[in-house]
């Protein structure tokens, strides 16, 4: 009995000498061979008899090695996730050429696979974006896309259990209106990994008997609601993609930007931002040589006041780098720029050289490049560039005179 | 050591085998995994039914039965019979499934060195500090036979694991 228990110790040692490894979260690799090996140790006639070990199909060979192990391999376990980094709106601004939304891609599966990338437009955009491309998080600070990133179109060798960043990044067409919204998905499609370049596109071989011997395929989560629970692994594959709800059908994941994984939420994509500026020019007769102030008519030598008003609208993004050109040049035949405004209303009277108030306030001729609500009225075209940025609901005043001729 | 050349006489006779290379035992062991699978018949009932392992899908989660058959081939009776299971790689030891040869059922957390009964197993974790082991920790599982496998007697233990 001692003896006995003696050599099954020693031969189980043996046999175990292969210590459990730390399992991944998705599990134990494809392709791997689970080998299951018994051993019976026995007596007759009250003496110990050599060990027999087990095989598939049945052995009674005696000693170690006469046996051989019942094995299986490990089917590809096809689970990915892909999370909106963008909790809210990414704001943008027409014509901005390479705006990114973040979302992370994750191989929960239990084997590498390449994941081509592609998008789902939503059904409630107001404006299309253009060049549409997608970039690795591979550059410059990591978690915030750079020029350095890579263009990519689809995720290579993607390992289990490596959250990778891909941006989705587009242009604004400069024609887009404040508040205008639209939203992407991003779609990723599992294939084969194995060699560089996208592999053959994986598809389950639902219904399909496991090919001994073979790594098979089992999508884990066809009926999309994130746990591999219930889910009939393929037996039926008549799934077909939703554009509007996010979730996995055999192997394609579609995630919206602030989007929830089975929440069917367009999310949040690209909300515009623009300034809504709107331009008024009006003239009012100030005097006339005949009648002063007082009721003055548009004769010769009457002097006349522009105003030129520029407004954002409430809510309107605020614009810098504002700058107000109107040229007279077409009409000085017919009239002369005062270099001097008087209109009577302006607190410091103008002096002499002072042709233009911008918010009230006398501008000299800045010939060149005026900054800072300065103006430049050289050869009867007014110049003005208006000073910090225009926010939305604010307005810029500017006021010039001319004589009629 | 007469029994066992009579054993093995007889064996080579039943077998009527000219040249047998390697020693034959008393028992022959026979080791199967399988899969259970959901299958809807004819009628559309579903039915649970078992399917070989190495010609199923099993993906990490997934459950496998491993189960020895033991059979007594020899000319005589035969005792004190252990069966020894190393838990296979991978595979994690699903509590309170093995059966067969029962109440001796124990098992190893150490690599086949010890045995015991579920319930007096302990493990050091990493900090030195001593647990009750859990299914997760076993690596090695005993089926150990009370009494006489006559001869021509057969049976069967096992036990299930879930694929890491």
């Amino acid at each position: 009995m001692k003896k006995n228990r003696l050599l099954t110790m020693a031969l189980t040692g043996a046999l175990a000498a292969l210590a459990p490894q730390w399992a991944m979260a998705g599990g134990t690799l494809s392709g791997t061979a689970i080998d299951n090996i018994a051993t019976v140790n026995y007596k007759v006639g009250n003496v110990s008899q050599p060990l027999v070990e087990s095989s598939p199909t049945g052995n009674s060979v005696t000693g170690v090695g006469g046996g051989a192990v019942t094995t299986f391999k490990v089917d590809d376990k096809v689970n990915f996730d892909i999370a909106s980094n963008n909790a809210a709106f990414v704001t943008t601004y027409p014509g901005s050429s390479a705006v990114a939304l973040k979302f992370t891609i994750t191989n929960t599966g239990n084997t590498p696979h390449d994941f081509n990338l592609s998008n789902v437009v939503g059904a409630a955009n107001t404006f299309v974006a253009g060049s549409i491309t997608y970039y690795k998080d591979d550059g410059g600070t990591v978690g915030s896309f750079d020029a350095t990133d890579t263009a990519i179109t689809f995720l290579d060798e993607l390992a289990v259990d490596t959250p990778t960043v891909v941006y989705l990044v587009a242009a604004v067409p400069i024609t887009a209106a404040n508040g205008d919204v639209a939203s992407y998905a991003l779609k990723a499609t599992a294939h084969a990994a194995g060699a560089a370049g996208l592999g053959a596109i994986t598809t389950a071989n639902s219904g399909v008997a496991d090919t001994a011997g073979s790594v098979d395929v089992v999508f884990a989560d066809i009926d999309s609601d994130g746990a591999a629970t219930g889910d009939d692994k393929g037996v039926d594959g008549t799934n077909s993609i939703s554009s509007v709800t996010d979730g996995q059908y055999n192997g394609v994941y579609v995630m919206w930007a602030g989007g929830s994984p089975g929440s069917g939420d367009p999310g949040k994509g690209y909300q515009v931002a623009a300034s809504v500026l709107t331009v008024t020019k009006t003239s009012a007769v100030y005097s006339d040589p005949i009648n002063g102030t007082t009721n003055p008519k548009a004769i010769p030598g009457a002097v006349v006041t522009y105003t030129i008003t520029i407004a954002n609208a409430g809510g309107g993004e605020a614009a810098t780098n504002v700058t107000i050109v109107d040229s007279l040049a077409a009409q000085s035949a017919r009239m002369d720029f005062n270099t001097q405004f008087d209109d009577g209303t302006v607190a410091i009277p103008c002096v002499a050289g002072e042709g233009i108030v911008v918010d009230g306030i006398c501008q000299t001729n800045v010939v060149g490049s005026p900054v800072d609500d300065q103006a430049d009225f050289t050869a009867n075209v007014v110049n003005v560039a208006a000073s910090g940025s225009l926010a939305g609901g604010a307005s810029k005043v500017i006021k010039y005179q001319v004589t009629i001729k | 050591m007469t029994n066992k050349f009579l054993t093995t006489l007889g064996l080579l006779l039943l077998l009527a085998l000219p040249v047998q290379a390697a020693d034959k035992g008393g028992i022959e062991l026979k080791s199967t995994a399988e899969v259970e699978i959901t299958v809807k018949n004819d009628q559309g009932v579903s039915q649970v039914t078992r399917v070989d392992a190495a010609t199923a899908k099993v993906v990490p989660g997934d459950t496998v039965i491993f189960t020895t058959y033991y059979a007594n081939i020899g000319a005589n009776p035969a005792t004190d019979i252990v069966i020894d299971n190393p838990l296979p790689e991978h595979m994690l030891y699903l509590g309170g499934s093995a059966e067969g040869m029962t109440p001796r059922i124990e098992f190893s957390v150490d690599h086949g060195k010890t045995f015991a009964a579920a319930s007096k197993l302990r493990i050091k974790d990493a900090a030195g500090q001593e647990r009750p082991a859990t299914a997760a920790d076993y690596t090695h599982i005993r089926w150990t036979m009370v009494g006489t496998l006559e001869k021509g007697a057969k049976g069967s233990v096992s036990f299930r694991a879930k694929v890491e």
